[in-house]
């Protein structure tokens, strides 16, 4: 058994809601509710679903981008579940994130030298000017870009580019865990397999382990070994990424994998519509959250919610249609 | 998705958009040609600046109030000229004759107008109905494309609706007053797949019960596979292939299409590295003096940088704009 890098149980991030007359009614919107998962070392994890079902929270409240409410987290045996913004700075090295809008999260006001150097000098991972700059040029080579890219700024680069420099900013401090949330959803599909290329070919050379969060099923099942599909703020199911496609077991994995539009005009179509858009999660669904939608639902998912069902080793579901088989 | 042997509903011909911004012309669309056949969907696809969408809004003459302008060519609506007609003319075609559907359904709906009164619109517009018969005719839409208790919703604002709800909206308003001819400009990049899955099936429905033809613009090709009779390829504002669906599919013949097919990923096909084109789109104030596409292309060769290669044509009215598919030069990729 590989080493478990990241561990995650119980994991919740609750956002308060004002509403009645003055406020005096607190409600809460259940964006993550109670997430268990493992990250082993060397692995690349994805996690899917669609629009508000957590992922993007997910991965930040890994990062410690947003505060928790409550659950716990261990990165590296270390529990950091309660650390302080100081104590965070230690792993956040070891912590990397690539976001979705590389317009967005690259500063316009700095040049590419600046952008990437500026975590090698928070963490002091090099001395003096020289060596930074050598560091950030080498950096840029490993990401396809090259040492004259270096005195430019974001808005000079097309799309791919400036995520390729999100990528050399993530890699700069030598991280263990990279999550990447949504990294080539931005780009156009003939420099999204440039990218997804590029995250494939670094992973093996500095052994990265990543957290792919992406709502494209194809992209997700390409780079990942395991995949998790989550819905309302709950995982659905997780297993190996073969075996997910082979034999999908909650009805919303199947619903999911069967709407993927395939690139084949002579594919066979026996397509599951799911009804209706996914319910709020202020007033997320009673039971198994996905009931409503689901057409193989029971009297009993709409008041229980399913408990994790072990199929195997690395297969796992949280559906009442598989608990009584234990 | 049977072979369509019908006229062509819409013709555009040699057409050239440009826009003339503070910086130079950038030339949108630059000599392209396309026959929308009667009764078929027609998927347009390219990757952003190939075109694509200006071409959708040549069509429906909406480039007034930007910098772009049609500089030659013809569009055809049933044999007849679209372009130089009277503005009055013009406003007459938007809606009864052509409907589109945008990608973004939040920013093509008024956020401050009651949706029942945004599709009614169309139909006080281009039809003597009263106002009474034109509310009833939505709630009947409105109950077509399965939107619950479409009596209440006509009088609710956009806001209050999902995204989905919101694309089915936007249908409604593009076929309320039944037009020959849909362009759906990315109709499901902003939604979520099963989201999608929902309304691609109801493009199809509704085409079966109004009969129109769609242009459907979209830089996913599995949505295409999926949705499409014929598939025009767009590169730096022309065309490089056009054929029917299987042909794209099975026998590209432009490097251009081959790269885009093999460059995504697909569902349960494992591979250990996915075929890229390498580079990116040209910026189109340096456009390559050739083939637009050499700079990327794999096969280039001494000839594609010097001179831009016509069409060459095979079975099918399969058309490839590669300089590979000359005899002389092998005759096919």
């Amino acid at each position: 058994m590989k080493k478990i890098l990241l561990h995650v149980e119980g994991l919740k991030k609750y956002y308060p809601v004002r509403k009645g007359i003055l406020g005096s009614k607190k409600e809460y919107v259940k964006a993550v509710d109670g997430v268990d998962f493992d990250v082993y070392e060397g692995e690349v994890i994805g996690i899917v679903g669609e629009s508000g079902c957590g992922k993007s929270t997910t991965g930040m409240l890994i990062s410690n981008l947003i505060n928790k409410t409550s659950g716990k987290i261990i990165f590296d045996g270390k529990d950091i579940s309660n650390y302080d913004n100081a104590q965070m700075r230690s792993v956040r090295k070891d912590i990397q994130m690539i976001f979705q809008d590389p317009y967005a999260s690259l500063n316009p006001r700095m040049s590419v030298r600046e952008i990437i150097a500026e975590p090698l000098k928070i963490h002091k991972l090099t001395s003096g000017k020289e060596e930074t700059d050598k560091r950030v040029v080498e950096l840029l080579k490993q990401v396809g870009l090259d040492s004259y890219h270096a005195p430019r700024y974001p808005h000079e680069f097309s799309g791919g580019q400036r995520q390729r420099i999100g990528i050399a900013r993530a890699l700069a401090v030598e991280p263990k865990l990279v999550i990447a949330d949504e990294p080539v959803s931005a780009l156009d599909v003939s420099i999204q397999s440039q990218v997804l290329n590029l995250m494939k070919d670094l992973k093996e050379k500095f052994n990265l382990t990543y957290i792919f969060i992406a709502h494209d099923l194809s992209v997700v099942e390409h780079i990942s070994d395991r995949i998790g599909v989550m819905y309302l703020g709950n995982f659905a199911e997780v297993a190996d990424k073969k075996e997910l496609y082979k034999n999908p077991l909650h009805p919303y994995t199947q619903a999911l994998l069967s709407a993927v539009p395939v690139p084949d005009p002579r594919a066979k179509k026996d397509r599951i519509i799911l009804e209706g858009s996914i319910p709020s999660a202020l007033n997320p669904p009673s039971g198994c959250k996905f009931h409503t939608r689901c057409n193989r639902a029971m009297e009993r998912c709409k008041v229980e919610v399913p408990k994790k069902t072990v199929i195997n080793e690395k297969h796992y579901v949280y559906c009442h249609l598989y608990d009584e088989k234990e | 998705m049977k072979k369509v042997e019908n006229k062509n509903i819409l013709e555009i011909k040699d057409l050239h958009t440009y826009f003339y911004t503070d910086n130079g012309i950038v030339k949108a669309v630059d000599g392209v040609d396309i026959n929308l056949k009667e009764g078929s969907t027609l998927g347009i696809v390219g990757e952003s600046g190939s075109g694509k969408s200006v071409t959708a809004l040549s069509v429906m003459n909406l480039l007034e109030g930007t910098k772009g302008k049609i500089v030659k060519g013809e569009i055809l609506l049933d044999g007849k000229d679209i372009v130089n007609i009277s503005k009055e003319e013009k406003r007459k075609l938007k809606g009864s004759q052509i409907g589109m559907i945008f990608q973004e359904p939040m920013t093509s709906l008024n956020p401050v107008l009651k949706i029942g009164d945004q599709i009614m619109e169309g139909l006080l517009q281009h039809s003597d109905m009263s106002k009474q018969e034109a509310k009833e005719k939505t709630i009947k839409i409105l109950e077509q494309i399965s939107i619950p208790r479409a009596d209440k919703i006509i009088n609710e604002y956009p806001f209050q609706l999902s995204g989905g709800m919101r694309q089915r909206i936007m249908i409604a308003m593009a076929l309320v007053c039944n037009p020959k001819i849909l362009i759906a400009d990315e109709p499901t990049t902003a939604l979520d797949v099963t989201i999608q899955a929902q309304i691609l099936e109801l493009i199809l429905e509704l085409k079966k019960i109004i009969g129109m033809s769609i242009m459907f613009i979209t830089h996913d090709l599995g949505v295409v596979a999926e949705v499409c009779d014929e598939v025009v390829v767009m590169y730096c504002g022309r065309v490089v292939e056009s054929g029917d669906v299987f042909t794209i599919f099975e026998d590209p013949q432009h490097p251009y299409t081959k790269g885009l097919l093999e460059s995504i990923p697909k569902l349960g096909v494992e591979v250990e590295r996915l075929d890229s084109i390498p580079g990116n789109v040209p910026n189109p104030k340096f456009m390559p003096k050739g083939c637009k596409f050499e700079p990327r292309c794999k096969y280039s060769m001494d000839i594609c940088k010097e001179e831009e290669p016509p069409f060459f044509t095979f079975d099918n009215e399969h058309k490839s704009r590669c300089w590979l598919c000359k005899k002389e030069y092998g005759g096919e990729l």
